[in-house]
């Protein structure tokens, strides 16, 4: 195996490690400011993807479409989502983890089988859009042009999670409100909106990353049950919460993948849980995280 | 008021009784559909008692234990299907293996509470599953083993239904005494506050430990008798989401009372079986049974029925 080998194999590997991002950013933040495990994420994450290929078909699978699409339907998917925290999830903040996780739990299958009425049993594939249909050679190999794009936007989501946490309004008030929620609505800062939109926000990003993966893979309802484990994964190498840690845990996750299939091919499925637990058993609160307990 | 109490207890007993003697005449006269339901209903409840050990009495949100339930069905398959050993000392190691299966997994989990705790259980049964999944010279992989051969006096649905329900009855009564046990209530007091009782000098880390492993046996047995309804073993027994399933059981039922495993495990199945007749979408009535039910009984059923009968006890609640 020589060093392009090695290039080209890490760079699909970053491919994979983007995806887990995009799957556990969302997550990461809702668990970093609202201290709740959410379950459904890979519902939304689900649901994102089969928006997005509606949308997709909707607009004949032209270039424009596919970029609308982008801009639509995790926007479409959030706002459903937010209006399901309203409803059900903000009344548990405060009441032990394991309601929250049911609540979540329920809502998780409920979007499966919601998917299933509305999308049906069989496989569906979004179009790829024109402009991605070639592949770009790299190393002396073909790469596919689209992994390329994906590979920008997971940076690009990075970058805006970071720049909103840190660099608004609307991060420093979600910040604030995460650290003392008393003391943040005792100066005047409605909290549950707050809440809610980072909610709404978390849900975008899983959806967005839904939305990127339609063209590449199959849609099953499935894929929600196995990337919101997937995006536990990730969270709890990371460090409950840390947004930087999330994304050094997916691409170790992704690179553990890319090369051990290359070694155990068999037990492909299981490296990243191997990872996962070699790293809770050495630092059990995750490589970023702090070593206290969230509720 | 011990006159009361003894005349309670009386009634109670003569309660259990009659669902003992009810449960054992039931093969004579229940069509075989129903004793298959039931004996259904039977493993999953054992499986649900047997994770309130832990998620109720310990206070540990478990999420993979299913991994011993697989790993008792799977022991039982393989024994059998691949050692070649008798019928009874398959069931015998089934749950032994599960019990040693949970001394790793328990040492590294025991450690932890609430979330990292769940998180680090459903890694260990996703591995177990991944493993399950994949190696197709021993576990069979994704298509499980199938046609376990079994003896033919449990092979049909009255004689097995007698097996299932003993093996039942005597593992209730060893989880009731243990849970009444000096060491039961030990368990229960790590639950209530962990640091009291490491500063009265008992070493919390070996009973929750111990107790864990316990739970795992009883996983284990859970899961062999499954494989013997199905006469196969699928690596779905240990995927996550059947955690999630038995914890929903449980907390359906009731995790401060006693039976409430069973309960929570009678109503999932039942409405499953009930359900799934009528339209494929089951989950999605499951998932909004789980969305109405912590809504507005955070308690479980049994802890909502016990709180209108008992106003002095407050349900017991569960640690994050």
């Amino acid at each position: 195996m020589g060093v392009e080998d090695i290039l080209f194999q890490s760079l699909s590997g970053l491919t994979t490690a983007m995806i887990y991002f995009l799957i556990a950013a969302g997550l990461t933040l809702i668990l970093g400011v609202l201290k709740i495990m959410n379950f459904a994420q890979g519902g939304i994450y689900m649901l994102g993807a089969y928006t997005a290929y509606s949308f997709m078909k909707l607009f004949g699978g032209t270039n424009l479409g596919f970029f609308l699409t982008l801009l639509i339907a995790p926007v479409l998917v959030a706002l459903f989502f937010c209006l399901l925290e309203v409803v059900l999830l903000r009344w548990f903040y405060e009441k032990p983890a394991l309601y929250i996780l049911l609540m979540t739990y329920g809502i998780l299958i409920v979007t499966y089988d919601m998917a299933r009425m509305i999308w049906g049993w069989i496989i569906k594939t979004a179009p790829m859009p024109p402009m991605f249909q070639r592949p770009l050679e790299i190393f002396g190999r073909f790469f596919p042009l689209y992994n390329v794009f994906l590979i920008f936007m997971g940076f690009f989501v990075f970058f805006l999670i970071w720049f909103v946490t840190r660099k608004t309004n609307w991060g420093k008030k979600m910040r604030a409100a995460s650290d003392d929620r008393e003391m943040t609505a005792a100066l005047g800062i409605n909290v549950p909106f707050v809440f809610t939109s980072v909610f709404g926000f978390g849900a975008w990003i899983a959806a967005i990353g839904g939305a990127l993966v339609a063209p590449m893979a199959g849609l099953a309802t499935d894929m929600g049950i196995e990337a919101g484990i997937t995006a536990f994964v990730v969270v709890v190498i990371a460090g409950l919460g840390s947004l930087p840690g999330a994304l050094l845990a997916a691409f170790i996750c992704g690179e553990v993948q890319a090369f051990g299939v290359l070694v155990l091919p068999e037990l492909a499925i299981a490296f990243m849980y191997v990872v996962m637990v070699i790293v809770l058993i050495v630092r059990p609160w995750g490589i970023f995280g702090r070593p206290v307990v969230i509720k | 008021m011990q006159k009361n109490d003894k005349r309670k207890s009386t009634g109670k007993w003569v309660w259990i009784s009659l669902a003992v003697v009810f449960f054992a005449l039931l093969p004579l006269w229940a069509p075989k559909m129903w004793l298959h339901l039931i004996i259904e209903i039977l493993i999953v409840a054992l499986f649900a008692m047997s994770l309130n050990m832990i998620l109720g009495r310990a206070g540990l949100p478990s999420f993979g234990h299913a991994a011993f339930y697989a790993v008792g069905g799977y022991t039982l398959a393989i024994f059998i299907m691949k050692l070649h050993l008798p019928f009874v000392i398959s069931l015998i190691a089934a749950p032994v293996v599960a019990a040693v299966f949970a001394v790793p997994i328990g040492y590294f989990s025991i450690r932890l509470t609430g979330i990292h705790f769940a998180i680090l259980t459903m890694g260990f049964g996703q591995i177990l599953w991944a493993i399950a999944h994949k190696w197709y010279g021993f576990t069979g992989g994704d298509d499980g083993l199938t046609g376990i051969p079994l003896p033919a006096v449990i092979s049909g649905p009255k004689g097995f239904y007698y097996l299932a329900f003993l093996v039942f009855i005597i593992c209730l009564i060893l989880i009731r005494m243990i849970q009444e046990s000096p060491f039961g209530r030990m368990i229960e007091a790590t639950r209530e506050n962990r640091d009291r009782v490491t500063f009265s000098g008992v070493k919390v880390w070996h009973h929750l430990l111990l107790n864990f492993v316990i739970a795992g046996f009883f996983a284990g047995m859970a899961g062999a008798l499954l494989a013997i309804l199905n006469r196969s073993v699928f690596p779905e027994f240990g995927y996550w989401t059947t955690s999630a399933a038995v914890v929903l059981m449980c907390i359906l039922g009731g995790v401060g009372v006693f039976v409430g495993p069973i309960v929570g495990a009678a109503i999932i199945t039942l409405l499953e079986h009930y359900i799934s007749v009528y339209t494929f979408y089951w989950q999605f009535v499951l998932g909004c049974l789980i969305i109405v039910l912590v809504m507005f009984m955070p308690g479980g059923i049994g802890g909502f029925i016990h709180d209108r009968f008992k106003r002095d006890r407050q349900p017991d609640s569960i640690r994050s």
